[in-house]
């Protein structure tokens, strides 16, 4: 059983076992910045490369190597990033770029969130010119009345006691 | 077993075939007996769908692998309560699954709203949709097939000694979870979804159908966030990455409706009200219910890869084709009904309560097009400019993150805003100590150092959100001792208990607050890299990590490597810690498993990555500011969801304040 035990570990240390590599180049701001700028091709994961956590991976380990060994060798975060999308395509960034057609991935959430709030405020302004144009107007669940402070005060704090 | 599984399928098609057509032909016979058998059937058909889960689940316990399905998705030696959750592993159980969810609430619904005047048309909606699901299930993707091997003489079936296992990856406790969680939250939205085409139907468009399935919606958008946060959670404690959200198209699928949901149970305050806001209200309930159904097709259909799909379905076109059909059903029914849904009221005033959930709705639904837009961008790139692209957490935090801030924002503004109009009296009484305690908590934190601007805002704005809450809660529990005296507690036990809705949901904004806290945390994550032999150390921050051992061993299930670490704090140690990398026997898949250090300041990550080629433990330490607070806001969701759903004790009688009483107030 002892012998079957250290076979099962052997096989796992074996399975578990990854290239040698010196760590304290994985730790830089700029590596930092390039792994998240990519992202695993392993071909289904889509995780960003400084955060693939599969083992022995095909695609995020060999990219780290590389980039890692590109900073160490003096090149600049972004040549880095240019050099890996012309190797592997457009595919490869985290996110689109800001150009061309792609743009559009960007702008878009802005032109919907200000389209939309063009709207809220155009519903706004006309629903209030209505509103004013009939001010007792019939289907007003709460007619307007014209309350003194203490009045007002008074209505507060009944209400305040119901609540 | 299989057998008994396969004709509980086809009853269930029945079932809901007959609901379909014995309702509408009730209806228009005005046979209150048709009527009710066709209710009758839809409860049926939820009985037969618990047989055919049982009977597949049946097979699974059996370990019999003459099931393709079953020896996909399970092994002798996995433990039985995996070989529970090895059913909705794949797509073809998955989907058996999330129709007899479905059912359930149809079931339910159809017994506690039998007296319901929408019920019939509510039946047929519901038997029409369960109908396509069930379809599916009997005959695109039936999970009793059996396997065969292919022989000159023709097929012969075949049974596998053992069967393929389970992902790794899924045998998590909270794996076993998170799917039910999560799918009775997107099953869930179909009923409002029954009852607002039925509303439309049958041109009964008060706010009726609104309140009558309040519950249901709030029962769905609980159980759909409480799956997010659980999938969250799965995520940070098993895979090993350091994060708990990472933007992966179906992990976005999730949370679109639930962006959606959330406006739609703001925007029916408006409705309930005052009146107004039909047919936003009656789009958002058919936009969520189709966002929820297009999660599933997203998940099956692998038009976007992602982590979590199931493989590529060739029958994933038919989801489409349901989708589409439903929307263009339920435009055509809101299109013709819109006169019929004239808003009863009109906006008076910019700044007022209606306004704030407008603005909220509006910030709501544009998070929910960022993130349907950032998924489906790929797909859209690829063909338009024939070019794969990738769209990952970079982008998707960019758009939101502004977003959420102004979301954050929301929350406190809204309830300090009065219905109707407000006056610039009220809102210097209301805003100025939130938005002092706001600036405040700004100020402090730029003079203690901290520079991220976002966290800054975040934080900021949640102190603003905890000063509103708190100061509602503080005004109502004052009023009521004035009126009736007692002990603060009392009275705050009194007050809530007499408006859950409303202080249930001021809970539910401080978990999101506590959420939001969390969240910003993310801005200051660290992590270090360290090749270690034992008796060797690497830092990060005040904390350092020891190699003390490298221990082995093996389970019925997988064998596994650990790195046994000591973590020290400024060199005091706080405990032994062993993260490990597992071999699962039956799909020889490595994973890892995780440690952590959590506090309510921080989460210490530990991961070990493996072993180099000269021996070496490669240990991957993460350091995770405020972690901890995302699942303590989630669980503060929760207490506030729970509350909502409660009955008042003494229901608020609005008939006693006169029409003119509640102008006055209202204008206060």
């Amino acid at each position: 059983m002892r012998f079957r035990s250290l076979l099962a570990m052997a096989a796992a240390a074996a399975l578990l076992t990854g290239p040698a590599v010196s760590q304290d180049r994985y730790n830089s701001a700029d590596f930092q910045r390039v792994t998240h700028a990519l992202t695993c091709q392993c071909g289904g994961c889509n995780a960003i490369v400084g955060e693939c956590a599969m083992d022995r991976c095909p695609s995020s380990e060999p990219i780290r190597e590389e980039v890692a060994e590109r900073l160490q060798a003096g090149e600049a975060a972004e040549d880095i990033i240019s050099m890996f999308a012309e190797r592997y395509g457009l595919v490869i960034l985290s996110a689109p770029p800001t150009s061309g057609f792609h743009l559009s991935a960007w702008i878009l959430p802005g032109v919907f969130l200000l389209g939309g709030a063009a709207v809220v405020f155009a519903v706004l302004r006309r629903r209030r010119s209505v509103a004013a144009a009939a001010p007792a107007g019939g289907g007003a669940a709460v007619p307007a009345v014209d309350a003194s402070p203490e009045v007002l005060a008074r209505i507060e704090r009944d209400v305040e006691q119901i609540r | 077993m299989h057998h008994l599984g396969n004709f509980s399928l086809m009853a269930v098609v029945v079932m809901c075939a007959y609901a379909v057509v014995a309702s509408l032909l009730g209806v228009k016979k005005q046979s209150s007996q048709l009527v009710n058998s066709a209710r009758r059937a839809l409860i049926a058909a939820a009985g037969f769908s618990a047989l055919s889960v049982a009977a597949l689940l049946a097979l699974f316990l059996a370990d019999d692998f003459r099931f393709e399905y079953v020896a996909s998705y399970s092994a002798a030696a996995l433990p039985w309560y995996y070989k529970v959750s090895a059913l909705w592993a794949g797509n073809d159980g998955s989907l058996l699954f999330w129709t007899f969810l479905m059912l359930v609430f149809a079931a339910a619904c159809a017994i506690s709203r039998r007296r319901d005047e929408l019920m019939p048309h509510v039946v047929a909606t519901l038997g029409g949709v369960i109908l396509f699901f069930a379809y599916m299930n009997y005959w695109v993707c039936n999970p009793f097939g059996q396997l065969a091997e292919i022989t000159a003489a023709g097929p012969i079936p075949f049974t596998p000694r053992d069967g393929n296992g389970l992902n790794p990856l899924l045998q998590h406790p909270i794996m076993a979870i998170h799917p039910p969680i999560l799918y009775t939250g997107y099953v869930g939205f179909v009923i409002p979804f029954a009852f607002c085409v039925a509303a439309l139907w049958t041109r009964r468009l008060d706010a009726a159908w609104i309140q009558n399935t309040r519950r249901w919606t709030l029962i769905a958008w609980f159980f759909l966030g409480s799956g997010i946060l659980l999938g969250g959670r799965w995520a940070y404690v098993e895979l090993g990455w350091g994060g708990y959200w990472g933007w992966d198209p179906v992990e976005n699928a999730a949370l679109m409706p639930w962006l959606t949901g959330t406006a739609f149970l703001h925007s029916v305050m408006i409705q309930e009200r005052k009146g107004m806001l039909k047919i936003w209200n009656a789009g958002l309930v058919i936009v969520t219910y189709l966002l929820c159904v297009f999660g599933t097709f997203l998940t099956r259909s692998g038009i976007v890869s992602s982590v979590h799909a199931f493989a590529s379905s060739e029958f994933a076109w038919r989801f489409l084709v349901f989708i589409i059909f439903a929307a263009i059903l339920s435009a055509a029914l809101l299109i013709t009904r819109i006169k019929d849904l004239r808003t009863e009221n009109e906006l008076e005033a910019v700044v007022s309560r209606e306004s704030g959930f407008l603005f909220n709705n509006l910030l709501l639904l544009a998070a929910c097009f960022a993130v349907l837009w950032g998924t489906l961008f790929p797909v859209l790139s690829e063909a338009v400019q024939g070019e794969q692209i990738s769209v990952g957490a970079p982008f998707f935090n960019r758009v939101n993150v502004p977003l959420g801030l102004a979301l954050l924002l929301m929350t406190g503004v809204g309830p300090l805003l009065a219905w109707r109009r407000s006056s610039l009296d009220s809102l210097k009484r209301n805003f100025t100590v939130p938005l002092l305690s706001g600036v405040a908590a700004g100020v402090l934190l730029f003079a203690l150092g901290m520079r991220h601007p976002y966290a800054i805002l975040c934080f900021a704005m949640s102190a603003f959100v905890v000063v509103t809450i708190g100061s509602e809660f503080h005004r109502g529990v004052r009023a009521r001792r004035a009126h009736r005296g007692g002990g603060y507690g009392t009275a705050l036990f009194d007050l809530v208990q007499r408006n859950t809705r409303r202080y249930g949901g001021y809970i539910v904004h401080f978990g999101i607050v506590l959420l939001f806290i969390g969240f910003a945390g993310n801005a200051f994550n660290k992590d270090v890299i360290a090749d270690l032999n034992r008796g060797e150390s690497t830092a990060i921050g005040p904390w350092k990590v020891t190699l003390q051992d490298l221990p082995g061993g093996e389970t019925p299930v997988h064998n596994w490597l650990g790195a046994q670490v000591l973590l020290s704090k400024n060199d005091e140690p706080v405990g032994i810690f062993q993260p490990r990398r597992q071999l699962d026997k039956a799909t020889g898949q490595a994973t890892s498993e995780v440690r952590r250090h959590a506090t309510f300041q921080e989460d210490v990550y530990l991961v070990f990555s493996g072993m180099t080629e000269d021996g070496r433990a490669t240990v991957h330490v993460y350091r995770n500011p405020l972690v901890r607070w995302v699942w303590i806001g989630a669980f503060v969701m929760f207490l506030g969801t729970v509350l909502t759903l409660l009955p008042n004790r003494s229901p608020v009688r609005r008939a006693e304040v006169t029409a003119a009483e509640g102008a006055a107030l209202e204008a206060v």
